[in-house]
């Protein structure tokens, strides 16, 4: 069929599309793709990712499989939760382990990253939303936009549960909270409050660890009131060390990345293979083995590094990115600028920097950590992680419809020029929604600050 | 030793012809549509101006947003990096190069040997730029030209949004219909923009001397009103607008010299 080789190129067997031919022609026939829509999807996936590896290629077929997972939850009878992304994740993967008939999922990260990083048809979703409760001009997420758009082109399910967190944004609740009066889903609140003070950063107060535990016992009671499944300490527990056990192999793909010149891998695959393996893989695809994907990546990132194969010339500036973006574009244009994106504030985590927790219960600790990494541009974690990955430079955007990170990159980006004396660039982009900006304006800035990150390098090296 | 520096901007598209650092000819012409044309015919005026042909230029760097579209350039660089280079050639005391183009303003930071060190741009909004002056210069029935003497012989400027063309524009309207007078309103808008540029400075700082670049460089409103705004005397070069085609062109010779 048309739309075999591109499945071939993410990874999927010949028999596993006969498998599964019947469910992915009604999820294309979903999304009303067009042989066209298969087409630029197959060229964007030679175009943007490293299909010479098969980890890579396995993980964008487990993003495929997410998709799909996602657009069928219904109909393959699922009871479905929607999770605020960025969520609390505990809650989120402690929930899709009690039964496999529960499916858990931020629908805005899937779609963004299959429906839009791949096959580039997201603005309809988008422009549905547009059209109902959020409109184009003010300022709303993208990715809520997503979801509320998808839900209403009905590309995907509405929801059993929706489990809204405010503890990083306001406007996620705010649209859950109509969501439900649209579709009578009821809602589980997380409520919290993300203000801490920086110069404390990583230490949270009693006070806000103890309410947000509460407040994740008390989503829980409400998905036993929906679902009928209970979730006890020991399955919480069981999550949180399948989460971890990822996220430790997952890290080992980027000290293996940042400790290599040059630079084997480019990180728009690092982006995607890390936002399965942190994001996705610990609530939608439990049963498959995610792990091993990101080891065959390991593998396969080394063998590049013993033979000194890489994507940019060695030497190359090293930077740091202060958001990962789900559309391929932009990072590939940093990339091609000649510099070298080596780490983004948001993929890698600090657990071993998070204090010893004098808390015994579960879920208080979980907050702890939760809360520790929710404002995720703090102007402290990004120095710290930009003094430890030792880089030239930094690339900091600030997506108008994100509550959460508008504001903190211009401290940020105080913070490491006076602090650390590196130069910033402040990109005013999406990270979603590609309307968002204009790539020959973005070209231009990244162009001009790679020209000035090589320019000091060479001077150094003088 | 023949060498062209090509700006192509949204706006204008401007050459420079150098040899052995000596600035042979340049040329400026609006851009059109077509910016392959643009550039031809640029650096077929230059040329003629001093009888040479293209044939002679030994290495062409092409800059501005149509710098990826200028066939005939060996190599292309971003205008930042040019206009620092031009504006460091012409004036070495410059720490501070406030560009306002066509589409864009930049504020750039370099050292004393005139590399870039920190910039700014603004991103996609048009005011505090070349557009914002034509819009309302349209608006009010004026040459863009006979705007900036104007905008000083007024003792109270009104006061204009300065985040959005398209709100001044609806503001100007809405002013004219009050009967403010022509000096304030103009001078209000130059206020505007020039405060909307020293703004978008304050995230690199401004260091003596400061420079300011780009057509909007020749309006002595906007000179006048952004020196009130950052405090600071700024200095014109005798030609503003080619200083990212100077800069292309210093760095095509140092190019040339790597060779």
């Amino acid at each position: 069929m048309y739309y075999d080789e591109l499945l071939k190129l993410c990874g999927y067997e010949p028999e596993e599309i006969e498998r599964e031919r019947t469910r992915i022609e009604k999820v294309f026939e979903k999304l009303e793709f067009t042989p066209e829509d298969i087409d630029r999807g197959e060229k964007r996936v030679r175009q943007y990712f490293d299909i010479e590896l098969n980890g890579i290629r396995k993980m964008l077929g487990l993003w495929v499989k997410s998709l799909i997972d996602l657009v069928l939850a219904r109909e393959e009878r699922r009871k479905i939760i929607y999770c605020a992304a960025p969520p609390f994740s505990q809650v989120a993967s402690a929930m899709v382990m009690v039964s496999e008939d529960i499916y858990v999922v931020s629908p805005e990260v899937t779609l963004s990253q299959t429906v839009g990083g791949i096959f580039d048809r997201l603005n309809s979703i988008l422009e549905t939303a547009e059209g109902d409760l959020l409109p184009a001009g003010l300022a709303y997420c993208a990715g809520l936009q997503t979801r509320l758009g998808a839900i209403i082109k009905g590309v995907i399910p509405v929801p059993d549960l929706l489990v809204s967190s405010g503890f990083v944004c306001d406007e996620t609740p705010k649209l859950d909270e109509m969501v439900s009066e649209m579709y009578g889903v009821p809602v589980a609140y997380i409520d919290g409050v993300n203000d801490a003070v920086e110069e404390n950063w990583p230490q949270i107060s009693d006070r806000r660890i103890e309410y947000l535990a509460q407040e994740a016992r008390d989503a829980l009671a409400k998905f036993k009131e929906v679902t009928g499944y209970t979730v006890t300490e020991e399955v919480s527990r069981r999550a949180n060390e399948r989460s971890a056990d990822l996220l430790a192999r997952s890290k080992r793909v980027l000290e293996l990345i940042r400790n290599a010149d040059p630079t084997p891998i480019s990180f728009v695959d690092i982006g995607i293979a890390f936002r399965l393996a942190t994001r996705v893989a610990n609530t939608t695809t439990v049963s498959i083995d995610t792990g091993g994907m990101v080891d065959l990546l390991y593998r396969e990132i080394k063998e590049r590094v013993d033979r000194g194969e890489g994507v940019l010339p060695k030497g190359a500036p090293r930077i740091a990115i202060g958001l990962s973006w789900s559309e391929p574009t932009s990072v590939s244009m940093i990339e091609k600028a000649g510099l070298v994106v080596l780490v983004d504030m948001t993929t890698t985590t600090e657990v071993e920097r998070i204090p010893r927790s004098k808390y015994e219960d579960y879920w208080e600790r979980s907050s702890e950590s939760a809360l520790c990494f929710c404002g995720i541009k703090f102007a402290a974690k990004v120095k710290q992680i930009c003094k430890e990955w030792a880089v030239d430079g930094a690339i900091l955007n600030y997506p108008i419809g994100c509550r959460d990170l508008c504001i903190s990159p211009v401290k940020s980006k105080e913070v490491l020029m006076k602090e650390l004396g590196i130069p910033v660039l402040l990109l005013e982009c999406d990270h979603i929604d590609i309307r968002n900006y204009s790539a020959e304006a973005m070209r231009n800035r990244v162009e001009a600050f790679a020209e000035m990150l090589k320019a000091a390098k060479a001077a150094k090296a003088k | 030793m023949l060498v062209a520096g090509i700006d192509v901007g949204a706006a204008t598209a401007k050459v420079v012809i150098l040899s052995d650092g000596k600035i042979l000819s340049y040329a400026i012409i609006p851009t059109g549509f077509d910016v392959v044309s643009a550039a031809n015919e640029v650096t077929k005026l230059a040329l003629e101006k001093i009888d040479h042909s293209i044939n002679e230029l030994e290495f062409i760097i092409s800059t501005g947003y149509a710098r990826n579209a200028v066939p005939f350039a060996n190599k292309t660089l971003t205008e930042i990096l040019c206009h620092a280079k031009g504006a460091h050639f012409l004036l070495p005391g410059a720490r501070t190069i406030i560009d306002i183009g066509g589409q864009d303003s930049k504020v750039i930071r370099i050292n004393e040997s005139g590399s870039v060190v920190n910039f700014t741009m603004n991103d996609k909004c048009a005011a505090g730029t070349g557009r914002f002056f034509e819009v309302m210069a349209g608006v009010l029935g004026l040459d863009i030209s006979e705007m900036g003497p104007i905008a000083l012989n007024s003792s109270n400027p009104c006061q204009i949004s300065s985040t959005c063309t398209v709100f001044a524009e609806t503001e100007v309207v809405s002013l004219r219909a009050q009967g403010r007078s022509r000096e304030d309103l103009i001078s209000g808008i130059h206020k505007a923009a020039a405060l909307r540029v020293a703004t978008l400075g304050k995230m690199v700082g401004y260091e003596r001397q400061v420079v300011l670049t780009g057509g909007v460089a020749k309006n002595i409103g906007v000179k006048k009103f952004l020196e009130d705004e950052i405090k600071m005397e700024t200095m014109v070069p005798e030609e503003p607008q080619i200083m990212g085609a100077l800069g292309a062109a210093l760095l095509a010779q140092a190019e040339l010299g790597k060779q």
